[in-house]
């Protein structure tokens, strides 16, 4: 099952479909791999029950498996929710050992030097 | 936290709030000045347990980013709006080229004893599978493959 997600074209076909519902063909041309390859990896995909397959009068539609996005999203809700508890502690003791300064020389940050890029 | 939720389509910005015992002109620094000393690291970042160091680059143009002790470094977006002490806003792409899809808004408001901070992150289903790997998506790849 790894395997599914260990091949970088794969990884870009679910990128693609994260952006929409798309046909074998037009993955294909957004892609540097042929169609029989591009057919391969989405069986794969498939078989990993990351990827649906759907007909539409004569065209077959792949998408993600909307499980998949439902668990991306409450992934990301819950590093969010951990990130601003992590920070509204952090503000409780910063504010708590600024109390306990006061009068004293607050500690100063050096600020960030700008970075030559 | 949390109070807003959005209840149609899964693609609804994801929206996270928590209160502050602090002015908003506090809050506002200690989110971006002492980003690197609240951020956890460890779970949410490229590099995890390697990363010790991230920061916001305080202007507009400036890099949200994470630097290993061996000095690489992994931008995981840049600040569009930086308007203190109202707001912060970046694009969010960790480990991942640069994306302009995806945003993180960061207001702050004055409320009762504080300030409320809540962070809106739009086109979040943007989010690559490439990212797998890294510690940031690392619960991606854990449960899509066992899916």
């Amino acid at each position: 099952m790894l395997g599914a997600l260990s091949d970088p074209t794969r990884q870009t076909v679910l990128d693609l479909l994260r952006q929409g519902p798309s046909t074998v063909g037009d993955l294909a041309n957004r892609l540097p791999v042929s169609r029989p390859a591009v057919s391969q990896h989405l069986n794969v995909l498939k078989s990993a029950d990351l990827v649906e397959e759907e007909r539409q009068g004569t065209r077959h539609y792949f998408r993600l498996n909307p499980k998949s996005l439902a668990e991306l999203r409450a992934h990301i809700d819950s590093m969010w929710r951990d990130a601003l508890n992590a920070f509204s502690d952090f503000a409780s003791k910063e504010m708590a050992d600024h109390g306990k300064r006061k009068g004293n020389k607050r500690n100063t940050r050096a600020n960030p030097a700008k970075r030559s890029r | 936290m949390g109070k807003e939720k959005e209840t149609n389509a899964t693609h609804a910005p994801i929206r996270q709030s928590v209160h502050v015992d602090c002015t908003r002109e506090d809050a506002f620094r200690l989110f971006t000045e002492g980003f690197g000393e609240w951020w956890p690291l460890a779970s949410s970042s490229v590099g995890g347990n390697d990363s010790k160091f991230c920061a916001i680059e305080p202007w507009v143009g400036g890099k949200v980013f994470e630097r290993t002790p061996s000095g690489e470094e992994h931008d995981w977006g840049s600040v569009t709006v930086w308007d203190p002490p109202d707001r912060i806003e970046f694009t969010w792409h960790p480990g991942e080229p640069e994306d302009h899809d995806q945003t993180v808004r960061v207001d702050f408001q004055v409320e009762a004893d504080g300030t409320r901070v809540t962070l809106t992150h739009r086109n979040w289903h943007g989010s690559g599978v490439a990212t797998c790997g890294s510690h940031f998506a690392r619960f991606v790849s854990e449960q899509l493959v066992v899916a």
